[in-house]
């Protein structure tokens, strides 16, 4: 870690905790989740500062930002593009559909059907996409930012499990507190600011950041606790699904990155128990109640962070 | 008076053991078997060892002869250094109870445990169980991990706590008994009973009639509304008709119709008896689950919104097994 | 479900095939070495009855029906009367026993079963040594307990368990080292365990017929015995070994003579009658001996010969052990010898004897058939008379075997029903040491001098590896005594003036000529010398055997626990007993692995537990899910005063924990730790 990196990611988190108020754990994520290289889906009602979030991460990081409502309608080609003749050359070209941009947002994406919902997530797993035969490479580094209605509304298309898989942390941003709500309400801050933002990060500082993710040090104490958390989901009556092996990776990943943002070069069972709700949450299902983020709670609990 | 006082003598000195056993071997999930868990005592066959070697020892006198008391002798020190090999057999065992399946009540609770040791100190010839059900024998030879099922056959809904479970090994030459139990805080769920003859079906209705459905906003099927254009709004729904007259952008809303509800309801049954009722309903979900229907259910103090998935059959179930008990 | 072997239990489950077939070696090895003491036929009956068994199981064929068993057991009484074994005899009760272990193999269908058919083989086991207590039978028997133990291992294993090579050796392996384990308390109980005196008399295996010397002699018993080269006894001394023309180990007088037999009184008296008889008229005077010369010590193990004879340099001044001790200075064994028996003794050879010759043992000494043989009855008084003295007499009788053509040999023409005497000393002339000392006794006698034979073994071979004598049966020999008013009992061999060589360098030696020594076997060691030498190293390994442990009895006992202790008190008894055991525990502990067991935790663990206890003790526990920082944090919170303290610590621990490389070294760092800890306490 150079000596400027602790500089730079204060930086960061100071100019979006300006534009976003009272998040400040939500932005660490959002930003463990573009350092770690990985998908974010939040998961909230409109209007709690999903956009503004995403917009300020893309704005601070000096990226390209797009954002899509997603319909019921929504076909994949909205998504992606589609070629359409050209009468000129006489030939199809390419056009290049939102989710080529380096941040991409996904409004509403458990109102797509199904069909538009899995295109979107093989092109974030495979990072490019393939249209009549031919392949074209997405942006790097490419970013999705998905929001989505709670499951109980209706109208919705639950994302499949395998596919919440692909995001590799999941936010509910929640109601900001008083404090930062009245600043909202005086309207000081917050959105307006948006115009206002520098770009504290460009792409070659972002992805050197990103690089220094996996060299974050990993003891065997501390992957000790990642299994005795794994295990504890595999075998616990809480669980009636344990987390995957691609889940555990993304814990360590995540916790890494935590760990980065703290300004660690090594990894704490405190990171791991940061991320861990924003990781498991989407991924592991209760058997009982518990579903989700009490779930992940519940499991942090019982699971002994030291020995 | 004596014929009264012995049953109550009895019970006094088996809750004053439990107690004692109850503050010995706490409640845990997982326990790893050392000096303090374990109790070993000769077997039967102990007795009929001893009584061999005191056979051996009068035929070693009227014969002078030492080398049948040297067997008298050797079987003699085998006998005391059994018990420490019966011990062994059994110390740093690590049990840890995973689970329990939930079931209905009258089948088998299937409580999963996982058995594990250190490579070096193999396990043979453990009985694990309880043993006026099912007692199982396992080897930790060639894994030393290993997962047991045991099945306890129950009989009423609500939470099950199995008894404590006994693990106990003769092995190797079967002539001391070392055994420990354990007393696990997990419990588990019986479901009531499902109702044998469905005679009532769950009301689902008819699937033609819209009327009775309910509107879902931002579907795809019919026509809603009129909204301002937000960015993100697919090309396809912005109504251009509209942007031609006014020059400004508009997008159609659609509404979808989602079929109506399906409740399953405890005042809906005819019935007088609470379990006949909740038998029925467990019945009604399963049959709901496995038709793919949604549903919601409507118990006196729960009440659960229609949906149809895996964990919303278990939530149901769950209410049900556990109507009327304290939690 | 991820994985799941067990099998359930069921009370009544039955025997794994493995297990039959485990309980079938088992039973074979057992009832092999009864073979050369018991009818043959019991090994067929187990063929026969484990083939039906294995077929039983492997479903060829039915279990037996009642039908079948009552056959079988007809069958087997039937064969028991046709053996010929008479009624109330060990043998009979052992082979009773072996008929119900084969046929047990009929009835075997479950563990419990099994072990019965164990338990039956353990106390086979130890029947056995009742037949044989030879070394190879031990080991034998060591062999077959590590089998039979083995087999209850096998017992125990469930039913689904994968017998293969593997497990096989497994369990023989465990098997063994259990019992090996185990040795140290069987010999601290072997050695400690009272040894008691029979509770009642037990018949004794026939195969354990009376050998040696026996309380008669006709010409032919001797040269019968001249034939074996069974051990008869070995002697340890204390001191210089005599010279062997010296070793004359004296067994039994023989005062009656009837023409034919030489026999110890008129009648023939039965073990117990004969100890009465010597106790009330016959009994050992300690005043009639004059103790004269150097003494010679010695320790005799006398092998197991089903006769209460002992045989010993004479007289015998002191004697240790379970004896007798008679008037004509014989020392016998209170009960026949069914094991063998040690006894310590000192002689003085050189010792005058019934000076005072009491009027009992004088008529013994000059009884003689009436009417027998008179031409020696003439002789005797004619050379009488012709003597001036008694010496002279003796002189004169004893130059008269060097003088004419007596011939020493084992192989003598028989002399036919009457006249015995005359018939070998003036026709035959050829004989062995019987004949000379029962001849030269009568003429003794004819001539009104005491006199009587005496029959027990003479020299012996020296071991030189093991510095003591074996007496073999071979070495069988008589000789006489004869009693002068001055000198009392004296020593007399005649057959020396025959055979010299008999006496000097023993049987072997004075046989080369004929080649009769131990002419009816087969292979005969004796004459090569390396064979010789391995022989002795045998044998002399098979002497400790026989002294130290067979020999192991109460006074054995005693004098071994005496030598280790010096006097035994109560309160040494119980000190050492209780170290020995407890280091015998402690043993076991060691050897099996069996530690006190404590969680296994990494030091720094450790020391955070110790961390977590001090706070707990000022009112901070940490949560169960609670990551150290995060407490630690709480802790400083809660404990304004030791904040800094417990942050470092935290610090230190974390580092050490997290972000320390594995082969980084952790010992400053765990120094550091535990001095943070101090600091907190």
């Amino acid at each position: 870690m150079t000596a400027v990196t602790p500089q730079l990611i204060s930086a960061t988190l100071k100019a979006l905790n300006q534009v976003v108020l009272g998040k400040e754990t939500q932005i660490r994520l959002a930003l463990t989740g573009l350092l770690a290289g990985g998908h974010l889906l939040l998961e909230d009602l409109p209007g709690m500062g999903k956009t503004t979030l995403a917009h300020a991460l893309a704005g601070v990081c000096g990226l390209e930002y797009q954002r899509m409502q997603f319909t019921s309608d929504l076909l994949p080609a909205d998504i992606i593009g589609a070629s359409i003749f050209d009468r000129q050359s006489s030939a199809f070209t390419f056009h290049r559909g939102p989710l080529f941009s380096q941040i991409f947002l996904a409004d509403e994406l458990n109102r797509a059907s199904p069909k538009a919902q899995s295109a979107l997530l093989e092109a974030m797993e495979e990072q490019q996409v393939s249209v009549d035969g031919k392949t074209y490479a997405l942006p790097r580094p490419f970013f999705v930012i998905a929001t989505q209605n709670p499951q109980s509304q209706a109208g919705t298309f639950a994302l499949p499990e395998s596919q919440l898989d692909r995001f590799l942390l999941r936010i509910s941003l929640g109601y900001p507190d008083p404090a930062a709500e009245r600043k909202l309400l005086r309207g000081a801050e917050g959105r307006s600011q948006l115009n206002g933002l520098t770009a504290v990060l460009d792409q070659r500082r972002l992805q050197a950041l990103q690089s220094l993710v996996p060299q974050v040090k990993l003891s065997d104490a501390l992957l000790d606790y990642v299994q005795r958390l794994i295990a504890y989901t595999r075998d616990s009556d809480q669980c009636a699904t344990g987390l995957s092996p691609r889940g555990a990776q993304a814990l360590v990943r995540s916790a890494q990155s935590w760990a980065l943002l703290q300004g660690r070069s090594h990894v704490l069972p405190e990171d791991v128990q940061a991320v861990f709700t924003a990781v498991a949450g989407h991924r592991l299902s209760g058997r009982h109640e518990a579903q989700g983020t009490p779930l992940a709670r519940h499991i942090l609990s019982q699971v002994d962070a030291v020995g | 008076m004596e014929t009264h006082a012995k049953p109550t003598l009895l019970f006094r000195v088996k809750s004053q053991l439990d107690q004692w056993l109850k503050h010995r071997l706490p409640q845990t999930r997982e326990v790893t078997l050392r000096q303090r868990q374990i109790f070993i005592v000769p077997t039967q066959l102990a007795l009929g060892m001893l009584l061999l070697t005191l056979l051996l020892f009068i035929l070693g006198i009227n014969f002078q002869n030492s080398l049948v008391y040297a067997v008298c002798f050797w079987l003699l020190a085998l006998l005391v250094l059994n018990i420490l090999h019966t011990y062994r057999n059994l110390a740093g065992l690590t049990l840890k109870v995973i689970g329990i399946e939930p079931c209905f009540a009258g089948e088998n609770a299937l409580l999963t445990l996982e058995l594990s040791c250190e490579a070096d100190k193999k396990k043979y010839a453990v009985q694990l169980g309880w043993p006026e059900h099912d007692l199982s024998e396992v080897n930790l030879a060639e894994s030393n991990h290993l997962r047991v099922q045991l099945a306890y056959p129950t009989q009423r809904r609500g939470r099950w706590t199995p008894p404590r479970i006994t693990v106990r090994t003769h092995y190797p030459l079967g002539l001391a008994v070392a055994w420990s139990y354990l007393l696990s805080d997990i419990s588990g769920l019986v479901y009531p009973k499902p109702q044998e003859q469905t005679a009532l079906q769950p009301n689902i209705p008819n699937h033609s009639e819209h009327s009775s459905g309910h509107e879902i906003p931002g579907g795809s099927h019919d026509f809603g509304g009129i909204r301002d254009y937000q960015p993100g709004d697919a090309p396809r729904r912005i109504h251009w008709a509209k942007y031609a007259q006014t020059g400004e952008l508009h997008s159609k809303t659609f509404i979808d119709y989602s079929s109506p509800e399906c409740w399953l309801d405890w005042d809906a049954l005819p019935f007088p008896d609470a379990e006949a009722r909740l038998s029925h309903l467990c019945s009604q979900v399963l049959t709901c689950h496995a038709e793919q229907q949604e549903y919601g259910l409507n118990i006196p103090g729960t009440r659960l919104e229609p949906q149809w998935s895996e964990a919303h059959k278990n939530r149901c179930l769950t209410a049900l097994a556990l109507f009327g008990t304290l939690e | 479900m991820k994985t799941t072997a067990k099998t359930t239990v069921n009370a009544k489950a039955a025997l794994s095939y493995s297990g039959t077939v485990w309980l079938l070696v088992l039973q074979l090895l057992v009832m092999l070495p009864f073979v050369q003491y018991l009818p043959q036929w019991l090994i067929p009956v187990l063929v026969f009855t484990a083939i039906w068994r294995i077929r039983v199981v492997k479903g060829y064929s039915n279990r037996p029906g009642l039908r079948v068993k009552i056959t079988l057991i007809a069958i087997g009484m039937i064969g028991l009367q046709f053996s010929g074994l008479p009624f109330p005899s060990l043998d009979f009760m052992v082979t009773i026993l072996l008929l119900g272990f084969a046929f047990k193999t009929l009835e075997t269908d479950n563990p419990r079963d099994g072990i019965v058919v164990v338990f039956l083989g353990y106390f086979l086991l130890a029947v056995h040594f009742l037949y044989s207590q030879s070394i190879l039978a031990g080991l034998y028997g060591a062999l077959s307990l590590v089998v039979l133990t083995a087999v209850l291992v096998v017992i125990q294993h469930p039913l689904t368990f994968m017998h293969n090579r593997q497990s096989t050796q497994h369990t023989l392996r465990l098997s063994a080292s259990m019992l090996l384990q185990c040795l140290p308390l069987m010999l601290l109980i072997f050695i400690v365990a009272p040894r008691l005196p029979p509770l009642f008399m037990l018949p004794l295996p026939s195969s354990q017929a009376k050998t040696g010397i026996s309380d008669s002699m006709t010409p032919g018993d001797i040269a019968n015995l001249s034939q074996s080269d069974g051990l008869a006894f070995r002697v340890t001394f204390k001191g210089d070994r005599p010279p062997q023309n010296q070793l004359y180990w004296r067994g039994l007088t023989l005062n009656h003579f009837d023409g034919r037999r030489w026999q110890q009184f008129a009648d023939d008296y039965e073990l117990r009658q004969l100890q009465r008889h010597f106790e009330q008229h016959y009994r050992w005077q300690p005043n009639q001996l004059e103790v004269r010369g150097t003494a010679i010590a010695y320790e005799a193990l006398y092998e197991r010969s089903g006769q209460p004879w002992l045989f010993t340099l004479t007289p015998v001044s002191e004697v240790y052990g379970d004896v007798l001790r008679v008037g004509d200075y014989r020392v016998m064994a209170r009960r026949e010898l069914q094991a063998p028996t040690l006894v310590k003794a000192v002689s003085y050879p050189d010792s005058l004897r019934d000076i005072n010759l009491q009027p009992m043992v004088r008529q013994l000494a000059l009884q003689l058939p009436p009417d027998t043989d008179p031409r020696t009855r003439t002789l005797a008084r004619q050379l009488r008379a012709d003597s001036d003295s008694e010496q002279d007499f003796i002189q004169r009788v004893l130059a008269r075997y060097r003088t004419q053509p007596f011939h020493y040999t084992l192989r003598p023409p028989t002399l036919g029903s009457t006249d015995t005497i005359d018939r070998f000393l003036f026709d035959s002339q050829r004989g062995f040491c019987a004949h000379y000392a029962g001849s030269f006794v009568f003429m003794m006698r004819a001539a009104g001098i005491p006199a009587r034979v005496v029959t027990g073994y003479q020299g012996g071979e020296w071991n030189a590896a093991g510095h003591y004598l074996s007496v073999h049966q071979f070495d069988a020999h008589a000789w006489a005594e004869v009693w002068l008013a001055d000198s009392g009992w004296l020593r007399i061999d005649p057959t020396t003036l025959v055979a010299p060589d008999r006496v000097e360098r023993g049987l072997e030696a004075a046989m080369q000529m004929e080649g009769s020594f131990l002419e009816n076997q087969l292979f005969t060691p004796h004459n090569i010398e390396w064979l010789k030498q391995l022989r002795q190293q045998i044998d002399s390994v098979q002497y400790g055997w026989r002294r130290f442990v067979l020999g192991y009895d109460q006074d054995a006992q005693h004098n071994f626990l005496q030598n280790l202790f010096g006097e035994l008190t109560v309160k040494k008894a119980v000190f050492t007993l209780g170290g020995l055991l407890l280091a015998i525990g402690f043993l076991w502990v060691i050897l099996l692995g069996i530690k006190p067991l404590r969680q296994r935790h990494s030091p720094e663990q450790l020391i955070y537990q110790r961390f977590c206890k001090a706070l707990a003790k000022q009112g901070i526990t940490r949560e169960h899910g609670q990551a150290p920082g995060d407490f630690a944090r709480r802790a400083a919170a809660a404990l304004p005063e030791q904040a800094s303290a417990i942050l470092d610590f935290n610090r230190s621990y974390e580092r050490l924990c997290y972000a320390l490389d594995k082969n980084e070294d952790k010992t400053a760092l765990l120094g550091t730790l535990k001095q943070q800890l101090k600091q907190l306490q």
